[in-house]
Formats: C-alpha cells, structure tokens, sequence
C-alpha cells in the first residue's frame, strides 16, 4: 500500500463529491484509478467546471497518476487497462471519510469475489 | 409476594411432573404408530381400492388377538397346543400415488412439512436473492435480484405443468411417467374424505409432497444464476431456465429421488439433494461460466461486491431455511429428521470455521464473506448425507467442507481460469461431490438402515455431471443461436440494472 495510492483515492473521492453536488454528475472512482483515460476525462471535466476546488483537484490528481496529455482519452495505450494498484486500510479510511461509503481492497477483488 | 411464589413453585412442579410421566405416554404411541405404518402399504397396490382394503385389513386384524384371547376361557382343562404360524408376508410397497382416506394422513407429518416447504422456499427468496446481490456490482444487484425471483416463478408453472410428473411419476427409470401433468389426478376430496398420497410419503397429502418438492425445484436452477451474473440477457435466462428446470433437474431428481429410478434401484444415497441439487447445479454453472465467456474486465478490474451485509442476511436465511430442506427430507416429523436437523447445523459451523481459519492464515484477515461461504460450503456438504450420519461424521463433514471449497473458490477457480460470477462450482459443485462421496463412507446404519457404497455415489456423481454438464451445454448453444446469450459490452459496463430493468439501487 503506496501513500500516493491513498492519496489518489481521498482526492478522487472529493471530487466525486463535489461533482455530484455542484454539477450532478456521477464518476466511479474505481474506475478512475485504474484507466487513466477516464481518470484524464475526469480531470477534463473538473477542468471546464467553474469552480476553483475542482479546478485545483484536478491538477492535483493528474499530478498524482501522472496524467501526461501523451495519454489522450481513446488512445490504445489508454484504453490498456493498468494494474489498478493495491489497497489497503488506510486508503479504504480515507475514501469512507470522503465519500460516506467504504471501498473495498482492490486486488482481493481481482479475479473473485472471495 | 409470598403467596405468588409458593404458587409458582407448585404449578411449576405440577408441569415437571406432567413432563416426567410424558415420556410412558410417547412410548406406547410409538409402537402403535409402528404398527399402523405396516398397515400402511396395503392400501397401496390397489391404488384406486385402496383405502376400503387398508380400512378392511386393520378391522381385521384384532381378530386373531380376540379369538386367542378367548381361547383359555373357553377350554380351559386341555390346552390345545398352539398353533404356530408362519408371520404373514409383509405387503409390498405402493410403487405409484394412491387414493387413500383422510384418517391415513398424519398431521404431525403434514404440518412439518407444510413448514419445510415455506422454509425452503424462503431459502430461494428472499435468502438466496439477498445472498447473491450482496456479492455482485452495485450496478448488477437489481438484476440478480430480479433474475432469482423470475426463476422462483417460473419454475413454479413448469413444475405445475410437467416438472413434477417427469420427476416423481413411476415410468421407466431415467424419466418419469406423465400422470400428473397439470396436476391431473393429484386430488382432494372433501366431502368423500379421500386424498391422493405419492408413495415415496405415503403419511402426507400429495399435495404437500408436491409443493415441498418444488421448492427443491425452484432453488436448484436459481442456484445456477450465481454463475452467469451480470452479464446474461433477461430474456436468455428465461428461457434456459424453463428448459434447465424441464430436461435436466427433473429428469435427475427421477433418477435419484423416484423409488423406481435408476440411480434409487441402484442403492445411491442422497438424502436431501447433494447430487440433485448442488452436483446439477453446480456443473450446470461450471458451464454456464464457460460458454457465455468471461465479464469485461474480469481478472484485471476489481469487482467489488455492493453490500457484503446483504450477503450476511442471506447465508442466514440460507442456514435457517435449509433445515427445512434436509430435515424436512424425512418427510416426517421423527427422530431421522431431528437427527438431520442436528448434523445440518454441526457441519454448517464447522465448515465455517474452517474456511475462517484457513483464510486468516492464508491472507491474514478473516472475512464475513468467508465466514458465510464457509457456512454454505457446510450446508452444502451435509445435504446429501443429513439422514445418513451421526454428529460425528458431521464433524468430518464439516471439516472437508471448508478445506476443498476453499480451494474450489479460490485456487482451483484461478487455475482453470473461468468466470463463475459467484462461485457456484467452486461451492455447490465441490462441496456436493465431497458430501456424496463421503455419506458413502460415512454412513451410519443404525440412522438410516442403509450401507454406503462408494462407487455407487461416485456413479451418481459422474451420471450427474455428464448429463447436467453436457445438456446445459446443448440447452444454452440452442439459446445462443435464437436469442442471444449475453447483453452488449456497453450494456454490461453500464450494468444491467440500467441496461435490462431501467431500475437502480441507491
């Protein structure tokens, strides 16, 4: 378990919350942190939003996961799913307290359920 | 306050007595339960006569007590020397329902298994239901929900109109007669007090017997949707579903359950449906998995179950209900079924304590989920040997349960690399086979009055895993060259809450 991933989740997690609220618009936050297309259409939605917090979440996540525009939506080397990275208590703590919902480990649930 | 508790103490001892006296009455209801029961198959090679020649055999028999009775009094100088006869041939048994009278059923028996059909029934919905949507997606939750309850109906119309006859009519030995279809010829005659009885319970309404085998009916192909989740057309699993539940469960149950069939001819055990059920439903699943291909994303996106809460309810409601499933079984309110109930509930804790240590020392944490899968792994285990066993053969039940389903859910799922959504295969299918194979090495006569064989259960196993496996096979590529089986890539990414019911969970 990285710090970094820990990190993505909390800032992932206050962005899906501010978009809900302020822009009625719903993200998967698993998602964004395993396909960096999405997480970059993300960044870009957070991006054209008026709002400064997003804007300033925005550049912090793609600092983060290393968006590089290289990475454009829709490329093959974005549509290639990355291993999402492991994570742990910690990571799981910091999205509950952002988002109200617990996140489960990712790589338990790779491949099975149990 | 004095007087009340000297009163207390006295009705209490007035209770305690009348306790302690039961038991002389319960004894002698015993043996006159007993003999009433030879009576019984008498009524039942005349099937249509039959009640007029049960009612004329227990007339008739308190005769011969009578007539020896008065002999002494009669001559009593020079006792004759008794007559010794050879004991009477005991009647064969009834090979097909009958129409027998009202005062031949057995409320006792009834009412049991008037509650064993409502438990078993609860097992399917909501437990299994609950069970399910708590493992899968939140986008996927609505319709497995959704695809558990459509079975639960129609497997209901299909038992109605044909399942049950194939399955518990006398025919040939691999498939049932059609005397019931419809129900005909299943009466209740009210005003006559006549009711039909199916042989293989001849103290219940056939009726009951009816309804208590279909819930075994509807729970077995809704075990199947666990392996096809998320990712199955609606209208595709309809349709398998009927055809599943028509030509491969009741086909088996014959084998098995029917007096007449072949794998019953053949001295297999199977007390409750480890090989009808969970080996069925299982193999059908490993199939299912198989041929409509893997989920998109599995074995590299996280999957992450949408309430492992639900998932908790529903293993209870499963615990619960399943002892209406094995020990109503016995199709009888006696001690085989309490017996049942005892090593249902042994071998279910165990098992679950087992999957928990095993997966604390493997991955350093034990889950709910393991708890609960443990818990099923244990039910699951039991089922075909709940009226064969002691307790203590429920311990090693129970045991084995959780060791081989651990692995079937886990290591062996990864070695062969398929998409069982929910592990059907890896629990019904592995923790089926374990408990055929072990009620054959298991078994405890003195229960049952029957011996193990341990060929004879791996024979069942292996005609049931051919023939489910290779039919399920046969019924899905039909559906696949009709009407499809699995939705769109963009209708499972975007769930098939969305996609197929337009509905959401929040």
């Amino acid at each position: 378990m990285s710090a970094s991933s820990t990190e993505i989740f909390a800032v992932l997690g206050r962005i899906h919350v501010l978009l809900r609220r302020d822009l009625n618009r719903i993200t998967d936050i698993e998602w964004a942190s395993a396909n960096k297309a999405y997480a970059m259409e993300v960044v870009r939605l957070c991006a054209s939003a008026n709002h400064p917090d997003l804007k300033a979440l925005a550049i912090r996540l793609s600092e983060l996961m290393e968006l590089s525009p290289a990475v454009k939506p829709g490329s093959a080397a974005a549509v290639r799913n990355p291993a999402p990275a492991p994570m742990g208590p910690a990571t799981e703590a910091a999205v509950a307290e952002v988002t109200g919902h617990a996140a489960p480990s990712g790589p338990r649930y790779i491949g099975g359920v149990r | 306050m004095a007087l009340p508790s000297v009163a207390a103490i006295v009705l209490s001892g007035l209770v305690l007595a009348s306790f302690i006296e039961s038991p002389s009455t319960y004894a002698q209801a015993a043996p006159a339960a007993a003999a009433a029961d030879p009576a019984a198959p008498v009524a039942a090679p005349p099937p249509a006569d039959g009640a007029a020649a049960s009612g004329d055999a227990a007339v008739a028999a308190p005769a011969p007590d009578a007539a020896s009775a008065a002999a002494p009094v009669a001559a009593p100088a020079p006792a004759p020397a008794p007559k010794v006869e050879a004991p009477p041939a005991p009647p064969p048994p009834p090979t097909a329902p009958y129409l027998t009278t009202v005062d031949k059923i057995n409320s006792g028996d009834t009412a049991w298994m008037l509650t064993s059909t409502g438990l078993v029934l609860l097992m399917t919905i909501p437990g299994l239901a609950l069970f399910y949507a708590g493992m899968v997606r939140k986008k996927n939750v609505i319709s497995v929900m959704a695809q558990v309850f459509a079975v639960t109906c129609i497997v209901s119309i299909v038992w109605m109109i044909a399942g049950y006859s194939i399955a518990f009519m006398p025919g040939s030995p691999y498939f049932g007669g059609f005397e019931r279809i419809l129900l005909f010829g299943m009466d209740f005659m009210k005003d006559a007090g006549k009711v039909t009885v199916h042989h293989a319970a001849t103290t219940i309404p056939e009726s009951v017997y009816m309804m208590y085998q279909m819930t075994f009916a509807i729970i077995t192909p809704a075990l199947v949707v666990g392996a096809f989740a998320e990712r199955m057309k609606f209208s595709a699993m309809i349709l398998f579903m009927a055809l599943w539940s028509l030509l491969v469960y009741s086909p088996i149950a014959h084998w098995v359950w029917e007096p007449g069939g072949w794998l019953a001819t053949m001295g297999a055990l199977d007390f409750a449906g480890g090989t009808v059920v969970h080996v069925n439903a299982g193999i059908a699943g490993f199939v299912c998995a198989f041929m409509l291909g893997k989920r998109v994303g599995f074995g590299s996106e996280p999957f992450p179950p949408f309430n492992l809460g639900l998932t908790m309810a529903g293993a209870a409601m499963l615990w619960v209900g399943w002892f209406g499933f094995n020990a109503g079984s016995a199709v009888a309110a006696d001690g085989r079924a309490g017996m049942a109930m005892a090593v249902t509930h042994i071998a279910t804790a165990l098992a679950a304590l087992t999957w928990m240590a095993v997966e604390w020392g493997v991955r350093g944490k034990p889950s709910l989920l393991g708890l609960c899968s443990g818990a099923v792994a244990g039910l699951v285990a039991i089922t075909p040997a709940a009226g064969f066993v002691n307790p203590r053969g429920a311990l090693v039940i129970g045991v084995a349960a959780g060791l081989f389903c651990y692995w079937g859910a886990t290591s062996l799922k990864r070695m062969i690399g398929y998409d069982d959504s929910l592990d059907v295969f890896g629990i019904h299918g592995v923790g089926g086979i374990v408990g055929a194979l072990l009620t054959g090495v298991l078994v405890d006569k003195g229960i049952s009055g029957s011996d193990g064989s341990l060929i004879v259960q791996a024979t069942a196993i292996g005609a049931t895993l051919v023939y489910s496996g290779v039919m399920t096979a046969i019924i899905l590529t039909l559906i696949k060259m009709t009407v499809g089986l699995r939705v769109s890539e963009e209708e499972e990414r975007d769930g098939l809450d969305i996609s197929s019911h337009e509905e959401m969970v929040h």
